[in-house]
C-alpha cells in the first residue's frame, strides 16, 4: 500500500502541487485579506504574466538553453507599443502586433546567434539583457510614456479588462497554457523538442535538426515577451522603460520550481503552471504578511536555490527515485 | 514473365538474388598524409553476418563512418544493391537503407521506448499531430517480431538494461526497413546473459534477410554469430575468411599480424 502511494506522492509534480496547496493554506490562515477575491485575482494576474513568458521559456529550457533577456525584451516591447500608439498615432492593435513582431525578431536573433555562432545562450542573453534594457531607456529617455485617455480602442479592454470578474490576462494565460501543453504533448515539434534537449547528438544522428528546433523555440520565447509587453501597455496604459526589470528571475524561478531541468530534456507546461502559482502566491502573500518588499526577493531567491539544490535528488534517476524503488522492492524479496 | 519483385529505393536494372547488398571496391580514406583506410574491397550479402575485425587503429571506425555517410571516401566506390552511391550525410545513408547502431546507441534517456524507436521518423497526422497510439502499436509489433523481452513501450529508456537498450537500437533499424545494419561493438558493455540476447537478435536480423556488418573485438561473439570475417590491419584488408573453414588461431594471427600466428589468449572454457 505505502509502497504504491509513496512514488505517487513523490512524483515531482504532485509534490509541487502539494507545496502550493500548503502555501495557500498557510497564507490563508496567517495573512490578512489573502482569501479576498481581489487578492486571488491579483495572484492570478501575476501568474498570468509569468506564464505568458514562462511557458515558452519552459520550451527553451527543455531544449537545453536559457534566455536571461526575457525581462528586458518584455520591457522594450512594452515601450515600443506605447511609442507606436502615442508618438506615431498607430492603431493600438497594430502597435500590439508590432510589439509581438519585435519580440519575435529579438528571439530569432538570440536563437540564430546561439545556434549558428555557438555562443552559449547564458552569455549571449546576459548581453542582450543589458542591451535591450538600455535601448528601452534610450528610446524613452528614461521616462514613462502615458497613453492619454483620449485614445480609445477595444485593445485596452482585451489587454486589461475583465470578463465577468476574471481579468483578461488570465484568459490569455489559460489559452497559452492550453496551447503550449498540447504542443508539448501531442505534436511533432514537442517530440523533437524533448529529443533536442534530451540528447542533441542522438537527435542529430537520427535526422532531427536540433539547431532549427532551438531557433524556433527562442523565437517563441521572444513572441511571449512581445505579447506580454503589448498586454502590459494596454492594461496599464503606460510604457515604462523599467517594465519587467527583474522579471527574468521570478519567471526562471517558476520554470525551475516547475521541474524543468536546465540540463535539458525535462519539463512540462503543468509544472510551470504550478511553479508560477507558487512564485506569485509567495510574492503577494509575503507582502500581505507585512514582510518588507526587499525580503520578498530574498525568499524568492531562496526558493530558486532550494529547487535547484533539490533537483539532483528529484530527477527520475535521482537518489529519491532510487530509494523509493529499493524500498518498494524490499518487501517482495525479503 | 514473372520478374522478381524488388522494392529498392532506386530501380535496379539487374535484380539477381546474387547481387550483394553492399559492395566496396578500392575504398580509401586519407587524412592529410595519414592513410586510415587503403584499397579495401569486400561485399556483404543479404541474410549474412559479416564480422569486421582488426586491432585498434586498423581502420574499422573509418571504414564504418564511410559506409554510414559520416565521412566521404577519398577514393574507391560504395555500391548498394549494385548501384554506386555517394552519401552526403548519415541521413542520406539511412534513407538508402543503411542503418548504423552506434556505440552510444543514440537513445534519449527520459523518453519512452516507442518515442526512441520513432525518433526522427515520427508518425504524424495532418503533418504535425503525433500518432502516439499508432506508434506504440507498431513499436510493439516490431519488438514482438524480434522476440525481445522489454517492459511496455511507454517505459522510459532510462530504466532499461544495457542489453535492452541495444535491442531498442536494433529494433529501430528494423523499423526503418534497413537492408544493411552496421553494429559497432554491440556487446562491449554487456554481461554474459545480455550478450547472448544481443547475439540472438543479430541471428534474427539475419533470418529476416538483413545484411549485418558486425564490428567486434570479441572472438567468441564473432565465431558464434558471424558467417564471414573481414580482417583489417593498418588500414588494409589482410584477410577474408569463411568462419566455418577457419579457426581462432588463424583469425587472431591475421588481426595481430606477424609471420607466426599468435595463439589466442582466450580459449573457450566449455
Amino acid at each position: 500500500m505505502i509502497g504504491k502511494a509513496l512514488p505517487a506522492l513523490f512524483n515531482r509534480q504532485a509534490a509541487m502541487a502539494l507545496i502550493a496547496l500548503a502555501l495557500f493554506i498557510g497564507f490563508a490562515a496567517r495573512a490578512p485579506h489573502f482569501v479576498d477575491a481581489q487578492t486571488q485575482f491579483e495572484i492570478l494576474r501575476l501568474t498570468a504574466f509569468t506564464l505568458l513568458i514562462g511557458l515558452p521559456l519552459t520550451y527553451l529550457v527543455i531544449a537545453g538553453e536559457v534566455d536571461l533577456s526575457i525581462g528586458s525584451n518584455y520591457g522594450l516591447c512594452s515601450v515600443i507599443a506605447a511609442v507606436a500608439i502615442v508618438d506615431w498615432g498607430w492603431n493600438p492593435w497594430l502597435a500590439a502586433l508590432l510589439a509581438m513582431l519585435l519580440g519575435t525578431a529579438i528571439g530569432l536573433f538570440n536563437g540564430y546567434a546561439v545556434v549558428r555562432f555557438k555562443v552559449p545562450s547564458f552569455i549571449l542573453t546576459i548581453g542582450m539583457l543589458s542591451l535591450l534594457r538600455g535601448l528601452a531607456l534610450v528610446i524613452t529617455m528614461g521616462l514613462s510614456i502615458d497613453i492619454p485617455g483620449s485614445i480609445q480602442s477595444s485593445f485596452f479592454a482585451a489587454a486589461g479588462g475583465m470578463l465577468g470578474s476574471v481579468p483578461a490576462q488570465v484568459i490569455w494565460a489559460v489559452a497559452a497554457f492550453a496551447i503550449s501543453g498540447a504542443v508539448l504533448r501531442y505534436t511533432l515539434f514537442g517530440a523533437r523538442l524533448y529529443a533536442t534537449g534530451g540528447n542533441a547528438r542522438a537527435a542529430l544522428q537520427m535526422g532531427v535538426n536540433p539547431g532549427r528546433i532551438k531557433i524556433w523555440t527562442f523565437a517563441a520565447v521572444g513572441f511571449g515577451c512581445g505579447l506580454t509587453g503589448a498586454l502590459t501597455t494596454g492594461w496599464l496604459r503606460i510604457g515604462a522603460p523599467n517594465t519587467g526589470a527583474g522579471a527574468e528571475l521570478s519567471i526562471i524561478a517558476a520554470v525551475i520550481i516547475g521541474g524543468a531541468a536546465l540540463s535539458g530534456g525535462i519539463g512540462t507546461a503543468t509544472g510551470t503552471l504550478i511553479g508560477a502559482v507558487i512564485v506569485s502566491m509567495l510574492q503577494t502573500g509575503l507582502i500581505l504578511l507585512g514582510v518588507q518588499g526587499n525580503w520578498v526577493q530574498v525568499y524568492v531567491g531562496l526558493l530558486i536555490v532550494l529547487a535547484a539544490g533539490l533537483e539532483p535528488y528529484l530527477r527520475p534517476d535521482g537518489a529519491l527515485a532510487e530509494w523509493l524503488q529499493r524500498s518498494e522492492r524490499s518487501p517482495d524479496t525479503g | 514473365m514473372a520478374s522478381p519483385k524488388v522494392v529498392p529505393h532506386r530501380p535496379i536494372p539487374d535484380p539477381e538474388p546474387a547481387t550483394p547488398v553492399l559492395s566496396l571496391s578500392g575504398l580509401s580514406r586519407r587524412y592529410g598524409k595519414i592513410t586510415a583506410v587503403e584499397d579495401v574491397s569486400f561485399s556483404v550479402a543479404a541474410g549474412e553476418v559479416t564480422a569486421l575485425l582488426g586491432d585498434n587503429g586498423a581502420g574499422k571506425s573509418t571504414l564504418i563512418s564511410m559506409i554510414s555517410g559520416v565521412t566521404p571516401p577519398s577514393g574507391g566506390h560504395i555500391r548498394l544493391g549494385g548501384q554506386p552511391v555517394a552519401f552526403s550525410s548519415p541521413a542520406d545513408a539511412r534513407r538508402a537503407g543503411i542503418a548504423t547502431v552506434f556505440q552510444n546507441l543514440s537513445l534519449i534517456e527520459d523518453r519512452s521506448i516507442a518515442e526512441n524507436l520513432f525518433l526522427g521518423c515520427e508518425r504524424v497526422r495532418f503533418g504535425f499531430l503525433l500518432d502516439r497510439r499508432g506508434m506504440n502499436r507498431e513499436a510493439q509489433s516490431v519488438l514482438d517480431r524480434l522476440r525481445v523481452n522489454l517492459p511496455p513501450v511507454t517505459t522510459a529508456v532510462r530504466y532499461l538494461s544495457g542489453g535492452q537498450r541495444q535491442a531498442v537500437a536494433v529494433a529501430r533499424t528494423v523499423l526503418h526497413g534497413s537492408r544493411l545494419v552496421i553494429m559497432d561493438e554491440p556487446t562491449a558493455a554487456l554481461g554474459v546473459r545480455e550478450t547472448g540476447r544481443v547475439l540472438e537478435l543479430i541471428d534474427r536480423l539475419r533470418s529476416q534477410g538483413t545484411a549485418v556488418l558486425l564490428v567486434s573485438h570479441n572472438m567468441d561473439n564473432v565465431f558464434e554469430v558471424a558467417d564471414r570475417a573481414v580482417i583489417l590491419r593498418l588500414g588494409r584488408k589482410v584477410g577474408e575468411l569463411q568462419l566455418s573453414d577457419t579457426n581462432r588461431a588463424e583469425v587472431v594471427g591475421l588481426v595481430v599480424g606477424g609471420a607466426s600466428p599468435v595463439s589466442p589468449t582466450r580459449e573457450r572454457v566449455a
